[in-house]
């Protein structure tokens, strides 16, 4: 049984209105325990709208969601158990932080848990130092962190929860490379030291394929595919066509490719590109 | 939430969305004077008549408009309970304990919930067919007289106010419910508990929600400095508001419709005679 499975979501906004969008068309994909997923699409394919339905913030007007083969819609009382062990990360997450201080903005979904002291201070401490908040943070208000700490503090305040499921909406967005990078490595390691599932919703490639194990690839609300990132990548062209921006490293590849020589179009990562090279040149002589 | 539909703009341009946002804004408000000096069902029946053919002409769907009468109905009903209860003459119906009612009760009450939809309607029609800034800009417009006792600044500022706050409110509803479903993702009870339990979970919305309007507040100032806003003084406007032959015919009609419905309330007596049934 598959920790997390999505059967035929739909879903559309502006009901009864003239404001009519069909966001989610018949989505439906499984998740495992210790599975890193991209989820990957152009602006408005809808990978928000599945996102808040994986955790119950919306209802998807039919399909289901089952964590752990059971429905997450049948028993009311217990959504909120289920956002516990789906933790979901917004978009901008640093727009919600409220609290005097940043120990404390962590706590708040541990406490909404109804843990005990010890365990809450625990886990904030487990939280912060996973996500590389040192120890002096703690006390600050998270209003005078800059852009980047305070992102992490509300990706802790998340992950505090030790979620079975991570997911992250975009939690790269208006972040420099630097920031970027350190985000993604924080949240792998997060996956490596719980085996927690982790979906993270993104629109670069390039980020996607250094990061994930599998990618589910959105196009106009539904799904285009659902691969592991190797595959996904061999059909690189369809990719930029629905809109989205394939790594320079895949570029390069698709070039050489096509001007005859043997290097395979689905690579994504600079060594895998040099070794395609060095052994294109070894094979048949060519002097690149 | 999203049920909120006030200040939504559903552009259909039809001949009411054409109409000078100036005259619009005038006919309503006239319209609304002439409900409250409409004393009896045919003066206020060829209101609502008049009403209608200008929902109709809106071009927008009837489910929009008997969502703003689903949002009204316990003013209706309360409005109209008291009427029933409070009007005494006519024939009696009911005469239990305190409470008596008679026909005049029943007439008063349906005819004060009639007032109340016409009103909420006519309201609806405004606000559905007119985009908040030619709005604010008729407002800005038809203020403009008060230049004569030095308060032009003082309009200028108001106007642009207001049309701000109105471009703002759906920013502030669709925000608000984003800060909710995040904080909901943390655990957040928002509906059980007592009431001092209730205003704690409102906290973890309201400073969020606080904090980032501030924020804009200061990035819009920004922005407006930056583009050299120095209020009203010299502005011309882009888009032009222009008193047609189209607005001409509408006024004339109204006034037509209007000038009939005091005239049925005035000679309503004789009216009534020609009329056998009632
Ligand atoms: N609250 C909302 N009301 C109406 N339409 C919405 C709302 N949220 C999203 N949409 C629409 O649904 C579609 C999918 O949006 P979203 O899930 O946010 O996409 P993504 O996250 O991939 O950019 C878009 O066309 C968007 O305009
Ligand atoms: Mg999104």
């Amino acid at each position: 049984m598959s920790l997390l499975e999505a059967k035929n979501l739909v879903f559309t906004y502006g009901h009864g209105t003239p404001f009519v969008t069909h966001a989610v068309n018949d989505v439906s994909f499984t998740v495992e325990r210790g599975e890193i997923i991209g989820l990957i699409g152009h602006t408005g394919s809808g990978k928000s709208t599945i996102v808040q339905q994986l955790n119950g913030l919306i209802k998807p007007e039919s399909g289901e969601i089952l964590l752990d083969g059971k429905n997450i819609h049948t028993d009311f009382k217990r959504i909120k158990e289920v956002r516990f062990k789906i933790g979901l990360v917004f978009q901008y997450p640093e727009y919600q932080l409220f609290e005097e201080t940043v120990a404390k903005d962590i706590a708040y979904g541990p406490k909404n848990m109804g843990l005990s002291e010890e365990e809450v201070a625990e886990r904030v401490k487990y939280a912060a130092e996973l996500v590389g908040l040192t120890e002096d943070f703690m006390e600050k208000s998270p209003f005078d962190l800059s852009g980047g700490e305070k992102r992490r503090v509300a990706i802790a305040g998340i992950i505090a929860m030790k979620p079975e499921v991570l997911v992250l909406d975009e939690p790269t967005a208006g972040l420099d490379p630097k920031g970027r990078d350190m985000i993604l490595s924080r949240i792998k390691e997060y996956r490596n030291e719980t085996n927690a599932a982790v979906i993270i919703v993104s629109h670069s490639m390039e980020d996607m394929a250094k990061t994930a194990d599998k990618l589910l690839v959105m196009n106009k609300g539904s799904i285009e595919k659902f691969d592991t990132v190797a595959n996904v990548f061999a059909d690189a062209e369809r990719l930029s066509e629905i809109g989205l921006d394939i790594p320079h490293v895949t570029k390069i590849a698709i070039e050489l490719n096509k001007r005859g020589f043997q290097i395979p179009k689905n690579l994504f990562t600079v060594e895998a590109l040099r070794d395609a090279i060095l052994n294109c040149r070894k094979a048949g002589g060519v002097n690149v | 939430m999203s049920d909120i539909t006030f200040g939504q703009f559903i552009d259909t341009n039809s001949f009411v969305h054409k109409l000078d946002p100036r005259a619009k804004l005038l006919f309503l408000i006239a319209f609304i004077v002439f409900i409250f000096i409409a004393g009896n069902f045919i003066s206020l029946g060829l209101l609502a008549l008049l009403l209608i053919t200008a929902m109709i002409a809106s071009k927008i769907p009837v489910k929009m408009y008997l969502k703003n009468i689903k949002a009204i109905i316990p003013v209706i009903l309360i409005t109209a309970l008291l009427n029933v209860f409070y009007t005494s003459g006519g024939k009696v119906l009911v005469d239990w304990w305190i409470f008596t009612i008679t026909t005049d009760g029943i007439f008063r009450a349906l005819f004060m919930a009639l007032r109340i939809i016409l009103l909420i309607l006519s309201s609806a029609v405004l606000s559905y067919s007119t985009s908040p800034t030619s709005l604010t800009g008729a407002i800005e417009s038809l203020l403009k007289p008060l230049k004569f006792i030095g308060l032009g600044g003082a309009v200028h500022t108001m106007a642009m106010t207001m049309t701000i706050a109105l471009r703002f409110i759906p920013t502030l509803i669709e925000e608000t419910q984003k800060i909710m479903n995040a904080q909901k993702a943390r655990g957040a009870d928002l509906d059980s508990g007592n009431l001092v339990k209730k205003v704690k979970a409102l906290l973890p919305i309201l400073i969020p929600l606080l904090i980032s309007s501030v924020r804009r507040a200061y990035e819009l100032a920004e922005a407006m400095e930056c583009r050299c806003y120095n209020g009203g003084k010299g502005r011309t406007k882009f888009r032009v508001m222009k008193y047609s032959a189209r607005d001409a015919v509408t006024s004339i009609l109204l006034c037509v419709i209007f000038a009939g419905s005091v005239l049925i309330n005035v000679f309503y007596t004789q009216i009534l005679s020609f009329i056998p049934f009632i």
